[in-house]
C-alpha cells in the first residue's frame, strides 16, 4: 500500500513481480483500510503524521524507515499571467491563489510554511489534493499556488524561487506490516531502503530528495 | 398510439373502464421490487448504525459545517430555480418542435448525465474559465471569471442537474399530446394563455418531479463543483465537499454531516411531495 503520490515510482519497482500487488491511495485512507483490517504486507505514507498513527494503531511493526522527502515549490502557469517573483505574492489581493486543504499532506505542509514566513494567503480553493492544484495551475486557471517540487515537473507549469519553502518537507516513510515479513516482502522493502536500488533510482528519477534533503543518488557514491 | 396515449389525462374520468383486475401482479416482481428497495436501503442503515449519535449536535454546531450548509442551500436552490427557468423551454422544444436532429440533440441533453462529474468539471473550465473558449471573452470584456466564486458553483450544479429536469418533463409533454393544447387554441386562447392556463396544469406532476430530480441532484453534486469552483469555506465549499474533508480529519463527523445532508434532502422531497404531487 503506498501513497497516491508515488504511483508512478511504484508502477517502476512493481514492473515484473508477480507475487506482490500494490495498492495507491491517499496516505490517511490507506491507514485507516489497514486499521479496518485490510490484508497488506507493507505500507508506505506520504507523511509522518499519517505513519504514526499508523504505529500508535498497532497496525505495522518495527520502526518505519524515511525513504525520501517531498518539498514544496511556488508554481505558477507557464507564463505567469499575475507577475509573480517571491512567496510573500500569496497574499496579494487580486490573484487567483490555490493550495491544498489542510486536511491532506500536501495543504498542512504549506500551512506550516506560510506560518512561518508570516504570509496570510488569500486563498481562491483549497484543493483536495496535489495533483488538482497542479492541473489547475497549468490550465491558467489560477496564479500561483504551493505544489510539490515533484508535481513542479507537470507540463505548462513554472516555477518561482521562494527560499522560504526549502526548510519545509514531507517523509515518506515505509514500514512492515506483519512482525516477520515474507522474503518477498522484505525484498519489497530493500527496494526502496537500500541505496542505489530500483526503489531509490526511480524516486530520483522523478524528483525526490533523499532523506538528506539531497537528490537520491542513482549509484551508492 | 398517439391519439391512445394523448386521450389519456380526460379519457380517464370519461370512461371508467373495465376494473383492475386483482392478483394478476406476478409475485415474483413483488420479490425482486422488495431485494432492490434492500439494495437502496442497505447503505443507509449501514451509515445509520455507524452514527455517533452523541457526538451529533457538537458536529452539526460546527461554524465549518452551518457554512458549508448556508452554500449548500443557496447554490443547489440557485441552481435549481436556473433549472426550471432554462430546462422548461428547452423540454417544450425537444418536445414539440420537429427538430433535424432531434435524436443528436437529446443524446446532447442527457449527456451531463453519464458524464464523470470531474470530467464535467473539465469541460466546465475548458469553456468557461478564464482561459475557457467563452470564458476569455468573459473575462476580457466584463471582467467576469465563473471559476473559484458561487456563481461558478451554481453553474456547475446547474450543468450536472439540468438533464433530469429536462427530460422529465419532455416525457410529460409527449405523454400529454397536443391535442389539449390545439382545443385550447380552437376556443380562442392564446398561445401564452394555453400554456399557462393547459398545458402547465396538465405536466404538473412531472414539473414537480423534474424539479425534485434535479435539485437532489445539485446538492450532493461533488466533483463538477470541486474540478470547476474549487473549494473555500463560505463561498463555494458545499455539504458534499465538507463531508469529504471531514472524511481526513475525523470519520465519525463526516457520518454526522452525511446525516444532515439525507435529512434536508428527506425534509424538503417529502414536503415538495406533499405539496405538489397528487397521491
Amino acid at each position: 500500500m503506498a501513497a497516491s503520490s508515488l504511483a508512478d515510482v511504484i508502477e517502476i519497482v512493481f514492473e515484473g513481480r508477480e507475487s506482490v500487488t500494490p495498492v495507491i491511495a491517499g496516505s490517511s485512507t490507506l491507514v485507516a483500510q489497514l486499521a479496518a483490517g485490510a490484508g497488506a504486507d507493507v505500507l508506505i505514507t506520504a507523511n509522518a503524521a499519517t505513519m504514526e498513527r499508523a504505529v500508535s494503531e498497532g497496525s505495522v511493526h518495527g520502526e518505519p524507515v524515511l525513504i525520501a522527502v517531498n518539498t514544496l515549490v511556488l508554481a505558477t502557469p507557464a507564463d505567469n499571467p499575475g507577475g509573480v517573483t517571491g512567496l510573500a505574492d500569496l497574499g496579494r489581493q487580486g490573484l487567483l491563489i490555490g493550495l491544498c486543504a489542510s486536511e491532506v499532506p500536501c495543504g498542512e505542509l504549506a500551512r506550516r510554511a506560510l506560518d512561518e514566513a508570516g504570509i496570510a494567503p488569500s486563498t481562491d480553493t483549497l484543493e483536495l489534493n496535489v495533483r488538482a492544484l497542479a492541473s489547475k495551475l497549468s490550465l491558467g486557471e489560477l496564479d500561483a499556488g504551493l505544489v510539490y517540487a515533484t508535481d513542479a515537473r507537470t507540463p505548462g507549469l513554472a516555477t518561482v524561487d521562494a527560499p522560504e519553502l526549502s526548510d519545509h518537507f514531507n517523509g515518506y516513510y515505509i514500514a512492515s506490516v506483519s512482525a516477520e515479513p515474507r522474503p518477498e516482502v522484505q525484498a519489497v522493502i530493500e527496494d526502496f531502503t537500500v541505496l542505489g536500488s530500483v526503489g531509490a533510482k526511480a524516486l530520483y528519477a522523478y524528483g525526490f530528495l533523499g532523506s538528506d534533503r539531497r537528490p537520491v543518488s542513482p549509484v551508492p557514491p | 398510439m398517439r391519439a391512445l396515449t394523448a386521450a389519456r389525462p380526460s379519457g380517464a374520468a370519461a370512461e371508467p373502464g373495465p376494473a383492475r383486475p386483482a392478483g394478476q401482479f406476478p409475485a415474483a416482481l413483488t420479490v425482486v421490487g422488495f431485494l432492490a428497495l434492500g439494495l437502496l436501503a442497505l447503505p443507509i442503515v449501514g451509515l445509520l448504525q455507524r452514527a455517533p449519535w452523541s457526538a451529533l449536535p457538537a458536529v452539526l454546531g460546527e461554524s465549518e459545517v452551518l457554512e458549508a450548509l448556508r452554500v449548500s442551500l443557496i447554490v443547489s436552490l440557485v441552481a435549481t430555480a436556473a433549472c426550471v427557468v432554462l430546462g422548461l423551454p428547452l423540454a417544450f422544444v425537444l418536445a414539440r418542435r420537429r427538430l433535424r436532429f432531434g435524436r443528436v440533440v437529446r443524446a446532447l441533453v442527457m449527456l451531463p448525465m453519464v458524464l464523470p462529474p470531474v470530467v464535467a468539471g473539465t469541460a466546465l473550465l475548458f469553456a468557461l474559465g478564464r482561459r475557457g473558449l467563452v470564458g476569455q471573452w468573459l473575462d476580457s470584456w466584463f471582467g467576469v471569471s465563473l471559476p473559484f466564486t458561487t456563481a461558478g458553483a451554481v453553474v456547475a450544479a446547474a450543468f450536472v442537474a439540468l438533464p433530469f429536469f429536462v427530460v422529465t418533463v419532455e416525457a410529460a409533454l409527449r405523454q400529454a399530446g397536443d391535442d389539449l393544447d390545439e382545443a385550447a387554441a380552437t376556443l380562442g386562447a392564446g398561445a401564452w394563455s394555453t400554456l399557462l392556463h393547459v398545458t402547465l396544469p396538465t405536466i404538473r406532476p412531472a414539473l414537480a418531479a423534474g424539479t425534485a430530480l434535479a435539485w437532489a441532484r445539485a446538492v450532493g453534486e461533488f466533483g463538477a463543483t470541486l474540478t470547476f469552483a474549487g473549494n473555500f469555506p463560505g463561498r463555494t465549499r458545499t455539504l458534499p465537499l465538507e463531508t469529504y474533508l471531514a472524511l481526513e480529519r475525523n470519520p465519525e463527523a463526516a457520518v454526522a454531516i452525511s446525516l444532515v445532508l439525507m435529512a434536508v434532502a428527506l425534509a424538503v422531497l417529502v414536503t415538495l411531495r406533499d405539496r405538489w404531487m397528487p397521491r
